[in-house]
């Protein structure tokens, strides 16, 4: 085993994940279709500013909802999972501490630790693992992509956090190879 | 905390673990010490980066110490108990230096985080241990 990183997460090819971005974008917009209706029926109201932490908080919330319908489905990787279902919860604690403005979409992971199987919040989950796997491992690609943007475009604050969270993903492609 | 004063707190930390590099490849089990020179290797480039980074700056880089107080390390498993606090106290040194940091210097710290992390993980997969942590580089 050589100790060089497998994974080269910079270039790899950006993937598309259709449903989490149409979910992301009904959020950014529910958002702002609320903003503009505050501004409506009180015109001194002001629109306020996403967060710059939201589509983070809003990612990480879906990689939780993804890998709690994938152990839902399949128990038996719970031993390879589980230890990353805790980091991202982790993520997810510390990310709405320091952003408690941002607010979750109906259907978050928050609260559903062990979902039922028949929970309409989570995504549906593939019928096999191996599937199941690769989904989690782009899911993940994806998140290193997202994270590491935000910590570079941050102004310093939240850099740190953001930092950690890209460096933590990067070591769960590893995990999921 | 000015940009290069903080990168040349991480390149006195990119100085230890070089030095306690020598230390764990000289007991490493022959399974793992490809994986502890590359792990050396890269504290080095970083080393030799952060000179020039902060030279070009006209600034003096904090030179090594001549030695650095180790835990004992007496076989394989405490030379991956080493390691695996070198790549842990390097990767709290470059996350501090995200904040400080602008532009090409944040990246090349969070690629330095990154790489930190990943080979922590490695060596606590090789202990034994629970190969991932929520926040590398953070202090607890």
């Amino acid at each position: 085993m050589v100790m060089e990183p497998t994974t080269d997460w910079r270039i790899a090819p950006r993937l598309t994940f259709h449903t989490r971005r149409r979910t992301l974008l009904r959020a950014g917009l529910g958002a702002l279709v609320l903003g503009v209706t505050a501004c409506q029926g009180n015109e001194s109201a002001t629109v306020q500013s996403p967060h710059p932490l939201e589509p983070i908080v809003l990612g990480t919330d879906m990689l939780v909802t993804q890998y709690t319908a994938v152990l839902s489905a399949h128990p038996d990787l719970s031993q390879r999972l589980e230890p990353l279902l805790a980091n991202h919860h982790a993520h997810l604690t510390e990310l709405r501490r320091v952003a408690p403005s941002v607010v979750l979409p109906s259907g978050s992971s928050v609260g559903a630790s062990i979902p039922p199987s028949t929970s309409e919040t989570l995504a549906p989950s593939p019928t096999d693992a191996a599937t199941a796997l690769q989904e989690l491992r782009a899911a993940e690609e994806e998140g290193v992509r997202a994270a590491r943007a935000a910590c570079l475009a941050d102004e310093g604050v939240y850099a740190p956090l953001l930092g950690s969270i890209a460096a933590c993903r990067v070591t769960h492609l590893e995990a999921l190879t | 905390m000015t940009a290069e004063e903080r990168l040349s707190t991480v390149l006195a930390a990119e100085h230890a673990a070089i030095f306690g590099y020598g230390m764990v490849g000289a007991h490493l089990p022959n399974a793992l010490r490809s994986e502890g020179v590359a792990a050396e290797q890269a504290h080095r480039d970083r080393r030799d980066a952060l000179l020039l980074r902060l030279e070009t700056a006209g600034q003096t880089p904090p030179p090594a110490e001549p030695t650095y107080e180790l835990p004992e390390v007496t076989d394989g498993a405490s030379a991956i108990q080493l390691a695996i606090e070198l790549e842990e106290r390097t990767a709290a040194a470059w996350r501090a230096a995200l904040s400080d940091t602008v532009d090409s210097d944040r990246e090349f710290a969070l690629d330095a985080l990154i790489d930190c992390a990943t080979r922590a993980s490695h060596w606590r997969q090789a202990a034994g241990r629970p190969a991932t942590v929520p926040f590398p580089g953070k202090i607890e």
